[in-house]
């Protein structure tokens, strides 16, 4: 994992990254020692590394099972952690055979 | 008109089961080595960037004959980078022989910092809790060798007087007793006597940050690191 601390403002940010297949994640602190401290912590295994992952992950109830969409709530997907909608993958078209002339 | 050795060369006894193999044995060492001909990638190495100032602080690998892995820094004090092996695979011992060789060339010799060897995964492997390093520190030009087991810290003499943009190669040599012998460019600089060993495992690591303000190139042309099985 590669992670980058920079300042923006006032405010301090460490941009994590991974390997080619995975995301990019974005953490902001408050200070530069808060920053440091959670990028050693995370080295060291104190704390959990994030998740470079950016498969998108379903969402479940407390039981386990899925959760589904809520309808009243157009601008979210309860159904998806992250609440996004995942973008579907086009479909490659398959050719019709060649007619016989 | 080099020596042919048509039957192969070994170092192995009869009994062994690659006797008949015509290669020296390489599993009697256990071997990091890495000559830079491709990027440290954050799948290997974990990589500790800083970049408050301006630009952004990066390890690349340019065109550059012989292969080098390249840190290019952001431009305040402090910004620069370090790249650590992700697993710490090097136990030192006694009995067991180990060598570090590097060879590098920094931006800023007096106006930095940085470490070149083995050490405990830290973002801050200065003060790493287990270190078998080479290190120079901010105000110095002085590059002396360091060997720290969390109770003892022992550092060599200055084992080199960097300068700009030059490059010098480093190399320690553990003799699986109790001393540490320190080489400048193959030379033998200081043996460090009665050292207690890091006891336990450290990764390869290395990195350099700004010691002023301004953007600096550090180059490390290849790290060796050899242990006895």
């Amino acid at each position: 994992m590669q992670t980058q601390l920079t300042k923006s403002g006032a405010k301090w940010a460490i941009e994590c990254s991974g390997g080619p297949d995975e995301g990019t994640v974005s953490k902001e602190f408050a200070s530069q020692e808060a920053a440091e401290k959670w990028r050693r912590d995370v080295t060291l295994g104190n704390i959990e590394a994030p998740d470079l992952n950016t498969k998108p992950k379903r969402n479940r109830k407390p039981s386990g099972k899925f959760k589904g969409d809520n309808p009243k709530t157009p601008n979210k997907n309860e159904a998806w952690v992250g609440g996004k909608t995942p973008k579907k993958k086009a479909k490659t078209k398959k050719k019709a055979p060649a007619k016989k002339k | 008109m080099p020596t042919h050795f048509t039957n192969g060369v070994s170092n192995t006894t009869q009994g062994n089961p690659l006797y008949q193999f015509g290669m020296l044995d390489p599993t009697q060492w256990h071997v990091f080595w890495d000559d830079f001909n491709h990027e440290p990638l954050s799948t290997e190495w974990t990589i500790t960037a800083t970049s408050v100032g301006s630009g952004t602080s990066a390890i690349s690998t340019p065109d550059v004959a012989g292969g080098i892995a390249r840190i290019t820094t952001a431009a305040n004090e402090d910004d620069g980078l370090f790249a650590q092996t992700i697993g710490e695979t090097f136990l030192l011992a006694s009995g067991k022989k180990a060598f570090v060789k590097t060879r590098i060339s920094v931006g800023d010799a007096t106006q930095s910092d940085m470490v070149f060897g083995l050490h405990s995964t830290d973002t801050t492997p200065q003060d790493a809790t287990m270190r078998f390093q080479f290190e120079s520190v901010d105000g110095s030009a002085a590059i002396y060798f360091n060997s720290d087991n969390n109770t003892t810290d022992s550092d060599s003499e200055t084992i080199a007087t960097l300068a700009d943009d030059t490059f010098v190669t480093l190399a320690a040599y553990w003799d699986g007793v109790a001393n540490i012998q320190c080489f400048a460019d193959n030379v033998l600089i200081d043996t460090m006597n009665s050292i207690t060993i890091p006891g336990a495992e450290m990764a390869v690591g290395f990195g350099y940050l700004n010691g002023a303000a301004g953007a600096e190139t550090t180059d490390i042309d290849y790290i060796f690191v050899a242990n006895e099985r």
